[in-house]
């Protein structure tokens, strides 16, 4: 628990909250103040927009404890402003709600927006008021109201709309032509690609490909053991292996987002076609995701006899609050830049280096981790940068 | 409650963060506007055990000018460099590209150094400030240190700073008289993540051009080619330069994502040698 005082509405408030306890829940539970609207909960609908210091927020991803010594000025507090009379009415006259859910929010943003940029035309009301989100009137009202109470507490002068749809600022003339100053020529990996059957339905898959220093019989006898490759996996150990039946377990850690896989699994060697597979299972207990998921590499010698080419799939199917999120490139951007880092870990253990699991100095992370960790992404809208 | 339990520590300057995030450890993490940390927290994707939240060091939220560069504090928000209310060294460019970051409530509690470290690769600063040719000021346990933004970013939410360290600012070189920039962001809804980010910067006095595409899956991707030819006054040629450098540097995006990227890109040159 923190102590917190900060103003709300002009009246101190002191009280013990705990850091994870969002403003919006301490205004409306805490302190009564249900003007101030709950919707999405991850800072895209705009419900719960209120005024820190005078500018608008969202409230729901504002810890209360972040608002130390701060002023909040909810609906409630602008009661009795003329602006905010005004946007009421209008409201009313232009049927700009239905069921009032989403319409504190707007009347915050709608009066930030007057205050500061005066009268603007429809376009550019629309513009500004997309942070906020009504699902039953659709916007005509609102943006009706809007471009009303602008114009009158402008004395009826429209400022130029501010979208001008200017995207860069050219000098008018042509550019002088000259020579770049020397710079180094950033360096691109090649892509790679694995052709193989269809994942079972619902399962993705990733396929990476990369080439070890090493002749075949050596890197299989590497990749024969289990603990090998868990080496090489930053993020990854093995706990168990008794010849098939393998455990072990998997950290994740992908920007801000962390996790920890435990599971077993079957690991299988097919040592004709130089091909091994792991199936397997595991959950992370902390956030409650679980995934499946079937590992399969083959080796194949490279041209000179010198090298071999590795070619993994993994298909898996992740379930839990992982699995909601999705934003299928980065995972392929992330494994490609694990693989990368798990070839090179590879090519240093089997030239009698240190393995070193790491990735880029960001600590664990893994293969199938991969997977897990980059799924949660449908969140475009919630990563608000 | 939506958030998993956390404690909570403010820092007062970033050797407190410092100092703070050395004892953590892993488990810290640094909060300043929350405004992407936030929805992740709520959604326990992100369950920190600590967060160390720096947005009252009030030395992160100053612009600065040290003669060479303008530095640009981690905790100075969207909103901030929208209204002008900071000096800015880039003729207009970083005004234009906060204004277009999600939304006004978002902006005003969204900080350029918590987008930056996030690294969501749809975001607006890491591929601006790669275009403008800035550096990142860190400060960690060892000291101080500074690398080009480009070299910043790793990958997706992934960059490079190691434990214990934060980034304290933006370090942008001043443009000069002659200089123009072009800026297109193509997104479906106002306030998205991008589908493609186009960002030019011609600077002839500095003898400096730079053309960089982002809203990739990865880090955005600087096109050199592209920047020498727009650098020589190439008009006609750059339609097919940049369809030729994207078909080269991104051969396996879809021809869809090919399409966007390149008009992006056009419209992004065309504003700047407009």
């Amino acid at each position: 628990m923190a102590m917190l005082e900060l103003t709300i509405n002009g009246k101190v408030v002191r009280a013990e909250v705990e850091p994870r306890l969002q403003l919006s829940d301490f205004l409306r539970d805490g302190q009564n103040l249900t003007a101030t609207h709950v919707g999405c909960e991850q800072g895209v609908c705009g419900a719960c927009t209120v005024l820190i210091d005078g500018k608008p927020a969202r409230s729901c991803i504002s810890y209360a404890v972040q608002n130390q010594g701060r002023e909040i000025t909810t609906l409630e507090g602008l009661n009795g402003d003329p602006l905010m009379q005004d946007l009421q009415q209008a409201f009313t006259g232009q049927h700009a709600l239905q069921c009032g859910y989403c319409t504190p929010g707007m009347l915050i943003s709608a009066h930030d927006l007057i205050s500061r940029k005066g009268a603007l035309d429809e376009a550019a009301i629309r513009h500004e008021m997309s942070g906020n989100l009504c699902r039953c009137t659709g916007y005509m009202g609102i943006v009706a109201a809007i471009r009303e109470v602008g114009l009158k507490h402008s004395n009826g002068q429209q400022m130029a709309p501010n979208i001008s749809g200017n995207t860069g600022f050219g000098l008018g003339r042509e550019v002088p032509a000259f020579d770049l100053a020397a710079e180094a020529e950033v360096h691109t990996a090649a892509a790679v690609s694995l052709a193989s059957g269809p994942p079972e339905p619902g399962w993705a898959r990733l396929e990476q490909a990369f080439s070890v220093g090493q002749d075949m019989e050596a890197v299989w006898q590497y990749f024969s053991d289990p603990a090998n490759i868990a080496g090489c996996f930053p993020g990854a150990r093995l706990t168990a292996f008794d010849g098939q039946d393998i455990a072990g377990s998997m950290d994740v850690k992908f920007g801000p987002i962390t996790a920890s896989f435990s599971g077993s699994g079957r690991f299988d060697l097919d040592a004709a076609r130089r091909r091994g597979v792991l199936q397997g299972s595991g959950a992370d207990k902390r956030g409650g995701s679980r995934v499946k998921a079937n590992v399969s590499f083959l080796l194949v010698p490279g041209d000179d006899g010198l090298r071999t080419d590795v070619k993994v799939t993994v298909d898996y199917l992740l379930s839990g609050p992982l699995a909601q999120f999705g934003r299928a490139g980065l995972v392929r951007e992330f494994a490609s830049r694990l693989s990368r880092q798990f070839a090179d870990n590879l090519n240093r253990a089997m030239t009698g280096g240190d393995a070193g699991a790491d990735m880029d100095g960001a600590g664990g992370i893994s293969i199938i981790s991969t997977t897990l960790s980059i799924i949660w992404a449908g969140i475009r809208s919630l990563f608000s940068r | 409650m939506k958030p998993a339990k956390f404690e909570y520590h403010a820092a007062g300057s970033p050797a407190d963060a410092v100092a703070l995030l050395s004892r953590l450890g892993e488990g810290g993490k640094i909060i300043a506007g929350g405004q992407s940390m936030g929805p992740m927290m709520n959604l326990r994707v992100a369950r920190p055990e600590a967060v160390v939240d720096i947005a009252g060091a009030t030395e992160l939220c100053a612009v600065t000018d040290d003669g060479d560069d303008v530095l640009i504090g981690a905790c100075v928000t969207h909103g901030q460099i929208e209204d002008g209310d900071v000096p800015d060294p880039s003729r207009g460019m970083l005004p234009h590209v906060a204004g277009g970051i999600a939304y006004r409530a978002v902006r005003n509690r969204g900080t350029i150094g918590g987008s930056v470290v996030h690294a969501d690769p749809a975001a607006d600063w890491v591929t601006t400030l790669i275009a403008l040719g800035a550096r990142i000021d860190i400060v960690g346990p060892d000291g101080s240190r500074s690398v080009q933004a480009e070299d910043f970013m790793l990958g997706a939410y992934t960059v490079s700073l190691v434990e214990g360290e934060l980034v304290t600012a933006m370090r942008l070189p001043c443009l000069s008289e002659e200089a123009s920039w072009g800026y297109t962001k193509l997104n479906r809804k106002v306030g998205e993540f991008a589908d493609a980010i186009g960002a030019v910067v011609i600077d002839p006095a500095r003898r400096f051009c730079r053309v960089v595409l982002g809203g990739l899956d990865g880090t955005p991707c600087l096109l050199h080619e592209t920047a020498q030819a727009v650098a020589k006054g190439e008009r006609e040629a750059l339609p097919e330069q940049i369809r030729a450098e994207i078909e080269r540097r991104l051969p396996e995006a879809a021809p869809g994502k090919k399409q966007i990227y390149g008009v992006a890109l056009n419209r992004a040159v065309n504003a700047a040698i407009g």
